[in-house]
């Protein structure tokens, strides 16, 4: 029967002690441990086991082929340009019927329904004197009462809401610092989740579900 | 190469490697690749590859040398090779290209299914141990194994695996107590 020592600090440092990863301190001090602990002397003897058994020598390998099939030095891709770029291209799109979709809704009108609602920047409910543009709907205060009402009589903008409004524009009127950064969040994505798919819980059958 | 090239080349550092291959030295690409082909096709073994291991290693190498340059040396290279690996694995497997040949894991699996390495593994305890280790799940698995074949830090495992610290951890032992109860109960 394998137990495991109540001493989790000293068990986590088994991996490492196997490894020669440890310094002298911590190493003297796990030893002293294991002299007067069968539970993780016995781990630290599956450990090793474990450690010969997943690494039985692997497939060949043949590493000429491998050096031969990489790139010359300096030649290697620079960025994912075409790629960013059409991720950019996305974002400012999105961003932009975004901003679009919620002028008209502070101006109290539905998606699609054209109004002008002036720079955006006026519309900003921060402002202290809106610059309703001609033809406009935009009340004074920059906002619709429907959409005033809807949204909370004093709530200010998130600093969300005020980057995504100040984001209104094309791809060509961000500077190249901002491209810069747009591209180098898009660079840092990561389409691998971070945690674990959950299993789904089992599907009812017919008869449960007719209960 | 003589026998001192060969020694320099093992005692560089990666970085210095890195660098040396920047500078035009192909050598220390061929450096590299030794150094780390081995470790690579373990975890690749881990990850429930069971075919074209070679050219899953292959490409993972030439994924990296083309991005060096965007190789900021906050991990080190083999962490970051692994994380290489781990993502064209996964592709790999989201394309189904390999269905037939990849074999996933499952608690039906026998051991004779693994035959060519039977005969490197032949002590019992280490055939009991590899058993119980593929009945883990793939994460306590790919965990497990960067743990205790390669050494890897919690830290350094879970930016391989796309996790945290933390989770890495209750992964890890999960692994080992499920492997415990694996050996007690045959």
């Amino acid at each position: 029967m394998m137990n495991d020592c109540a001493n989790a600090d000293v068990r986590d440092l088994l991996p490492e002690l196997l490894h020669g990863r440890l310094d002298e301190a911590t190493r003297a001090g796990v030893e002293a441990h294991l002299a007067v602990c069968a539970d993780c002397r016995a781990e630290l003897e599956l450990l090793r086991a474990a450690g010969r058994a997943l690494s039985y020598p692997p497939v060949a390998v043949d590493v000429q082929r491998i050096v031969a099939a990489l790139p010359a030095p300096g030649r290697a891709r620079p960025r994912r340009w075409p790629r960013a770029a059409a991720f950019a291209a996305l974002a400012a799109g999105l961003m932009t019927v975004a901003v679009w979709r919620r002028g008209d809704e502070r101006a109290g009108t539905t998606p699609g329904q054209h109004v002008d609602t002036g720079p955006v920047v006026a519309a900003r409910p921060s402002d202290s004197v809106a610059r309703p543009a001609a033809g406009g709907l935009v009340a004074p205060g920059g906002a619709s009462d429907s959409a005033r009402t809807r949204r909370g009589p004093d709530r200010a903008p998130t600093p969300r809401e005020d980057a995504t409004l100040l984001a209104m524009g094309e791809l060509s009127d961000l500077s190249a610092d901002q491209l810069e950064s747009v591209l180098a969040g898009l660079d840092d994505l990561d389409g691998i989740p971070s945690v674990e798919p959950q299993a789904l819980p089992s599907p009812l059958t017919s008869r449960e579900r007719l209960q | 190469m003589t026998g001192g090239a060969l020694r320099e080349e093992s005692n560089a550092t990666d970085s210095a490697l890195i660098a040396r291959w920047r500078a035009g030295e192909q050598s220390a690409a061929t450096a590299i690749v030794e150094r780390h082909a081995a470790a690579l096709t373990r975890f690749a073994v881990s990850l429930g590859e069971r075919t074209d291991l070679d050219e899953l290693v292959q490409d993972t190498f030439v994924r990296a040398f083309g991005a060096l340059d965007s190789f900021r040396g906050e991990s080190s290279l083999r962490t970051w090779l692994f994380t290489i690996l781990r993502r064209l694995a996964l592709d790999r497997r989201r394309a189904g290209r390999r269905q037939r040949g990849r074999v996933e894991i499952t608690e039906s699996d026998a051991v004779t299914e693994y035959s060519p390495l039977d005969g490197v593994v032949a002590q019992e305890t280490e055939t009991r141990v590899r058993r119980a280790v593929e009945r883990l799940t793939r994460m306590q698995r790919e965990v497990f194994t960067l743990r205790v074949t390669e050494g890897l830090s919690y830290k350094e495992i879970a930016d391989v695996v796309g996790s945290t610290e933390g989770a890495a951890r209750v992964h890890y032992h999960n692994a080992m107590r499920s492997v415990k109860e694996f050996l007690d109960d045959e």
